[in-house]
């Protein structure tokens, strides 16, 4: 058979395509969600079903850019980077919305495409989930921003996401990064690392460390927290004064063969029905509309509250390979070491002065928070590397050699220095 | 089976208070949203990681193949739905649409043929054994079900009335011709409560409870649903509505290939009738789609699963005369108050418990207005399993719509009480000459577990 007879007899047998009542929308959103719109779209408009087809972003640019790809209407999905692979690629076509009572903006960061291929569709923060209760137990007061956590008083009592193994991390790593410099930020993710347990697995596993009492305070992102939380005043989500913002978005395919039923969802998403529908107790999300802030129910308004707020999700999504692979090197692998290293630190402070070499240990710690590596510039071949690594074997081979080798450098310091905070400590 | 004035004894035994006998370490004090989805606070680290695992997967929403993610795809070629999470939303019940116009989001519809010369009926020869209204691109969906209601009332002795739904499905759209005379049967997606411990429950502590003959008279006359396994040994049934499956895992993998298409080592071909050949030559997700670990993970996750503890705090005292009205209507007859898992049960923590299922797990005959006329098995068309009422209370609480009985066709638990007929035509009667207030506590005692 002929390519374009197949796909004319794909398009025959698929249901999606031979009822004509039938939005076809690709997505990576969870079943409890994709469940209230699907039932809220088709109540709302009774001639057309949703048909929704389930794949994770990565997957879905390579389905939604190949040349026979199945026949999408509507993207929808949490992946700024999806969106943008697909614009470039000219698979997007112009959303013709009107749209003029919806923010562009958070602070100055732009939420939607600004030529318009793409639209913001709802916004989830990054935050700290807080057992109240328990920590005013430990006599902890509420932390308020991301530094707060370096106290060795939550020692143990963090729940950390790991940016390689969960995929909402890497933007909280690269927030903090992009707001201090590049060698504080890291070096404020080191010591609250050294504090925390690293989570690596499953999105809202944090959530239920917390939830669990196995620690006290979870970074996370708000939707994981506040879906988990219902009515319990000894937890608390707290969005930090500085902190991002991720847009999900949602886009017509160029391709889509029936543009205004893929339009009447998308007008459906963004109206005020569809975005009241955020606050459902199993999805949590804020709005991109302000008139759904205005009874002050929701959390935070991030357009009233971000301020100068900005955040590049260029820069953040070109080194988040390089970051998740330098996060494991400097932390995840020697994290024993790393919280070793500032437990013993922490443990001689606060010992008598008298008994303590005190210019000895500020030179241990100028030792434990000097930063060895250099903010990777745009075209640095190690973060091209990593940013390949998953489709390219070789340059996967290349990043998890730096890694290695930056590891085995991290693990050596954090020795060295462990080795002589004990010396330090034996001779007190 | 245990003579008759001890099963009295026990049962009242049993009974005598709301006794929570559900131990701290596998039970949770959830009442909301999450009330049926946490883990037993007694897990490992190691069983932790596990359960984390096949939640992941349980909640997955699975993938046409081919994928890059080829740990997920192999949805179809032929599906229900593509999460188990769909049909059982919040680890609670599924619902009924509530007219033709909306489609079946978790509910499916079983179909059957009758055998010929009185054989038993078998899965009907072109659509298989449960018509599958979603496909892959390239195949054609089988069809699509509709249900009808013909709507009543019923009185009450108390002049009280309720207004009852009776379901009646129609198959509309076929995609590979006729349906032909078919037997149908509509399932909600149950609650999944305690499906490891009931797993871990003996056949014998089953067949205490067993009385085919009724020979006690009491009128009921639970019998086991013997189910022949793979290694040829007879086994208790107790999984399912007609408890047709016998383990846990057995139960997983049905709806694993069933309801999403998903190949398993217990399920290896997919499910498409050798006349579907557009479904028998679709791309495959793997061999099996679906592989032993993963079906590990989502049988720990089940098993894993806290049991909610009862909760009597709204009006104490409401709920205990609400426990006394239920053995006195003799409810617990067949919703069989407490049960031990075997000795030697694994994993070890579900190992000797004593537990409260509120169900005997044996089939009963509920009368002619419950029967679906479509045997299963060795079960008939009226006979169904007693339905577990633990945790039954937070079915509101953990999804936005719910339904009961069967084919959910019962919107309350009033409504669902007033459905039971045959065996239990006596307690349902008992019931109805109850006051409005004695039905309140009634309820309110089901709303505690």
């Amino acid at each position: 058979m002929k390519p374009k007879s197949f796909l004319l007899a794909l398009c025959l047998l698929w249901p999606g395509l031979s009822n004509a009542g039938t939005v076809n929308v690709m997505t990576s959103y969870p079943q409890p969600m994709l469940a209230v719109y699907q039932q809220a779209f088709e109540q709302a408009n009774p001639d057309l079903q949703l048909n929704i087809l389930w794949r994770r972003p990565d997957d879905a640019l390579k389905v939604l850019t190949a040349e026979t790809s199945d026949d999408v209407d509507v993207y929808w999905t949490p992946s700024v980077r999806t969106f943008q692979a697909l614009a470039e690629a000219d698979k997007l076509a112009p959303l013709s919305l009107d749209n003029s009572d919806l923010p562009q903006l958070i602070g100055q960061a732009r939420i939607s495409d600004a030529q318009g291929r793409y639209h913001a569709a709802e916004i989830a923060g990054y935050g700290m989930l807080i057992n109240v209760a328990k920590s005013a137990d430990h006599g902890l007061p509420v932390p308020q921003r991301w530094q707060d956590l370096q106290h060795d008083q939550w020692r143990d009592k963090i729940a950390l996401p790991v940016p390689s193994e969960v995929g909402y991390a890497p933007m909280l790593i690269e927030q903090l990064l992009q707001a201090r410099d590049w060698s504080a930020g890291w070096n404020q993710w080191r010591r609250i690392a050294a504090n925390s347990r690293l989570i690596g697995r499953g999105a809202g596993f944090v959530s239920e460390q917390v939830l669990d009492g196995r620690v006290l305070v979870g970074l996370t992102m708000d939707f994981f927290a506040l879906s988990s939380l219902e009515d319990q005043p000894a937890y608390r989500f707290v969005y930090p004064q500085q902190t991002a913002f991720n847009p999900a978005h949602i886009a017509i395919m160029k391709s889509s063969s029936q543009p205004d039923a893929a339009k009447r969802f998308v007008e459906f998403v963004l109206s005020v029905e569809g975005q009241s529908l955020l606050q459902h107790p199993d999805i949590r999300k804020l709005p991109v509309r302000p008139s759904l802030y205005r009874d002050g129910k929701l959390p935070l308004n991030p357009f009233t509250s971000a301020g100068s707020y900005d955040y590049s999700h260029v820069l953040g999504l070109a080194r988040r390979e390089f970051n998740a692979m330098l996060f494991d090197a400097a932390i995840t692998l020697p994290h024993e070491a790393l919280s070793m290293a500032w437990q013993l630190l922490d443990d001689l402070e606060q010992q008598d002065a008298a008994g303590i070499d005190s210019n000895r240990l500020a030179e241990l710690q100028a030792k434990l928070t000097h930063w060895p590596i250099a903010e990777p510039a745009d075209d640095d071949p190690i973060l091209l590397a990593c940013a390949a690594r998953h489709d390219d074997e070789a340059a996967a081979q290349q990043c998890d050699q730096v890694k290695q080798a930056w590891h085995a450098q991290f693990a050596a310091r954090y020795g060295e220095i462990i080795t002589e905070l004990r010396a330090l400590q034996s001779s007190s | 089976m245990i003579p008759r004035t001890c099963r009295w004894l026990a049962s009242a035994l049993l009974m005598t208070s709301t006794a929570v006998v559900t131990a701290d370490d596998i039970s949770s004090s959830e009442r909301g949203r999450r009330a049926l989805s946490v883990p037993m606070p007694a897990l490992s680290e190691a069983q932790m990681e596990q359960f984390a695992d096949g939640r992941s997967l349980f909640n997955q929403m699975w993938v046409i193949a081919p994928s890059d993610d080829d740990d997920i795809d192999g949805l179809g070629p032929l599906y229900n739905s593509l999460s188990c999470l769909a049909c059982h939303p919040g680890n609670g019940r599924g619902h009924a649409p509530d007219g033709p116009g909306e489609p079946m989001r978790s509910m499916l519809v079983r179909l059957s043929v009758t055998g010929e010369h009185d054989a038993s009926p078998r899965p009907h020869p072109v659509y298989g054994a449960q018509l599958q209204e979603l496909a892959i691109p390239g195949v054609a969906p089988e069809g699509r079900a509709e249900v009808q209601y013909h709507e009543f009332e019923l009185e009450l002795v108390d002049g009280s009335r309720v207004s009852m739904r009776k379901p009646d499905i129609v198959l509309r759209d076929p995609g590979y011709g006729d349906f032909g005379h078919t037997l149908l049967s509509g399932r909600i997606g149950p609650a999944l409560v305690g499906m490891g411990l009931l797993d871990a429950v003996s056949d014998a502590e089953i067949l205490q409870w067993a009385d085919p003959e009724d020979e006690d008279g009491n009128g009921i006359s639970g019998r086991p649903h013997w189910v022949v396994d793979e290694a040829e040994q007879r086994r208790v049934g107790r999984f399912g509505y007609k408890a047709a499956l016998v383990t846990l895992r057995d139960q997983i993998a049905s709806a694993f290939h069933e309801d999403l298409g998903l190949t398993s080592s217990l399920a290896p071909t997919e499910s498409c009738t050798v006349v579907q050949t557009a479904c028998l030559n679709a791309p495959s997700g793997g061999s099996p789609e679906i592989d032993d670990v993963q079906l590990d993970v989502v049988e720990a996750y089940m098993q894993w699963l806290a049991i909610p503890k009862p909760d009597v705090s709204a009006d104490p005292e409401l709920v205990e005369r609400g426990r006394i009205l239920f053995m006195d209507a003799r409810c617990h007859e067949c919703h069989r108050p407490q049960m031990r898992t075997a000795a030697d049960a694994e994993p070890a923590l579900l190992a000797h418990r004593l537990i409260n299922p509120y169900s005997d797990l044996l089939l009963h005959d509920m009368g002619p207005e419950l029967s679906d006329q479509r045997p299963d098995g060795d079960a008939s068309g009226s006979e169904w399993r007693t339905a577990p009422l633990w945790g039954i209370g937070l079915a509101d609480s953990v999804a936005d719509r719910v339904g009961y009985l069967h084919d959910g066709r019962a919107r309350t638990l009033l409504e669902a009480i007033l459905w039971h007929g045959g065996e239990s035509e006596a307690s349902r009667q008992r019931f109805m000459e109850l006051s409005s207030g004695d039905r309140e506590a009634l309820l309110a005692f089901l709303r505690s577990l």
